[in-house]
């Protein structure tokens, strides 16, 4: 019996107007899996994370977490889009870091952590600030709790964004080029968050360029174009022994760093 | 001349409060249908949308005294009579949610997607997201715009004198007819609507600043 997927899409498609951003794509992920998304600007990956926290509708296609339907019901055949309140749920499951950061710039560090934590997960004030403050300390900011986004680096920025989604529990975290907006000085601090998070047992779906982090920390690499999924396997396979020239030839731009 | 003045501050306040009070339920009431308004543009369903849409090009297309007009002579015909100030106070109103409905539209609407994908993303729902995420950074961005809105409000009011409400310009004529000192009441009154304006750009400056986490 194979380990059950936590994160499951079968024949996702998507279309902007007449352009299609994903083009069918099926891709598991099974709980505690860390998977690396690579592939070159426009070929869906963003999207296809987008889609997973129904940030973005999809024509075609499912999109299971934890066995529930993403976005739509099925009822007799016909797909319903489902309401804004269990829209709402299930996002609160499915953790995402963006790469803007998007903090709410009205409020401190620890207030941003602790708003989904006292709305959403409904926990008394005290017990959300202990553990809005016990998550921040962890990304290294228990001195930055009263601090507001506009006095934070980009670095610190982006951390206080992942303690504010891995603080509501989820079961998968989505990352959308958490690093692709950082000075390069700062991006080290960032990754070794994520990093520390995948050991910890997460299960994490992450889209990067950062080729390194991919082959040091990925349980698996999938490299997309053109809104399908051309490869994937190890890190080690997949760097090492790329089989198709689209992946090559990707490959080919970040060879001085590999 | 400070005697005439003196004799007649009381008739003059009196004017000078029903001219605050005028102005001051107009904006409650146009900013409160303003806020519905303006949110039915941005969020509403497409005939909730179209409907706001009209509602704000019709009200924004035609003048203040008219509007004015049509309720204390029209409503009447149908049926609904008015006090001449309920028919001031609610046709500026209407005229007041037009204007505020779009500037709650562009305050709301440049505040940055990634706000409210990430206020989804934590699993906000639609109300909790304008609560705690939009609305208050949406502030910072409406008081400006709405404070020159206000003004306006403030100076518009002297058009209920037309439906014989006797408001600060009404008293004013009143004080004239008797003193014929027009040069010195009126400019009393120009004094005294650009005292209540300049106080409204104070207060909103001092609130500006508070709501700003730049």
């Amino acid at each position: 019996m194979p380990e059950q997927s936590l994160v499951t899409l079968q024949g996702l498609a998507k279309r902007y107007g007449d352009t299609p951003i994903l083009r069918g794509v099926d891709l598991e992920v099974a709980k505690g899996e860390v998977v690396v998304i690579i592939g070159p600007s426009g070929s869906g990956k963003t999207t296809l994370l987008r889609c997973i926290n129904f940030l973005e509708d999809f024509q075609e296609g499912r999109i299971l977490v934890d066995g529930e339907a993403v976005g739509y019901r099925e009822d007799n055949g016909r797909r319903l889009k489902r309401p804004d309140a269990e829209v709402a749920r299930m996002r609160a499951d499915v953790g995402m870091v963006f790469q803007s950061f998007n903090l709410f710039p009205h409020m401190t560090a620890l207030q941003n952590v602790m708003l989904g934590l006292t709305q959403v997960r409904r926990l008394d004030p005290t017990a959300a600030r202990e553990r809005a403050v016990s998550w921040l300390q962890r990304v290294g900011l228990g001195e930055k709790l009263e601090s507001f986004p506009s006095q934070l680096s980009g670095g610190q920025q982006q951390r206080v964004a992942i303690a504010r989604a891995v603080a509501m529990e989820p079961k998968v975290m989505l990352f959308d080029e958490a690093t692709s907006a950082l000075d390069p000085e700062l991006v080290g601090e960032v990754l070794k968050v994520m990093a520390d998070l995948a050991h910890s047992g997460m299960t994490m779906l992450v889209v990067t360029h950062e080729m390194r982090f991919a082959r040091e920390v990925a349980h698996r690499v999938v490299f997309m174009d053109q809104g399908v999924v051309v490869e994937q396997g190890s890190p080690a396979d997949l760097f090492g022994n790329p089989r198709t020239d689209r992946l090559r030839q990707f490959l080919g731009h970040f060879a001085p760093k590999l | 001349m400070m005697d005439l003045v003196l004799a007649s501050a009381p008739l003059i306040g009196r004017g000078l409060l029903i001219t605050l009070a005028v102005s001051a339920s107009v904006l409650v009431l146009g900013t409160a249908l303003g806020l519905i308004g303006g949110l039915c543009l941005l969020y509403g369903t497409r005939p909730l949308q179209w409907a706001a849409r009209i509602y704000v090009d019709v009200l924004r297309g035609v003048p203040q005294l008219v509007l004015i007009f049509a309720i204390f002579y029209g409503f009447p015909v149908l049926g609904l009579q008015m006090s001449a100030i309920a028919a001031g106070i609610l046709a500026l109103a209407l005229f007041c949610a037009a204007h505020v409905s779009e500037v709650v539209r562009g305050a709301v609407g440049s505040i940055p997607r990634g706000q409210s994908d990430a206020a989804r993303a934590i699993g906000l729902t639609f109300r909790q997201r304008l609560r705690h995420v939009i609305l208050p950074q949406a502030v910072g961005r409406f008081l400006p715009a709405w404070v020159n809105t206000a003004v306006e409000i403030v100076k518009s009011s002297s058009l209920v004198s037309l439906v014989s409400v006797v408001d600060l310009t009404m008293a004013t004529q009143q004080v004239v007819g008797r003193t014929r000192e027009a040069l010195l009441f009126y400019a009393v009154a120009a004094i005294l609507y650009f005292v209540v304006n300049f106080a409204l750009s104070l207060a909103s400056r001092n609130l500006e600043r508070r709501f700003s986490h730049a």
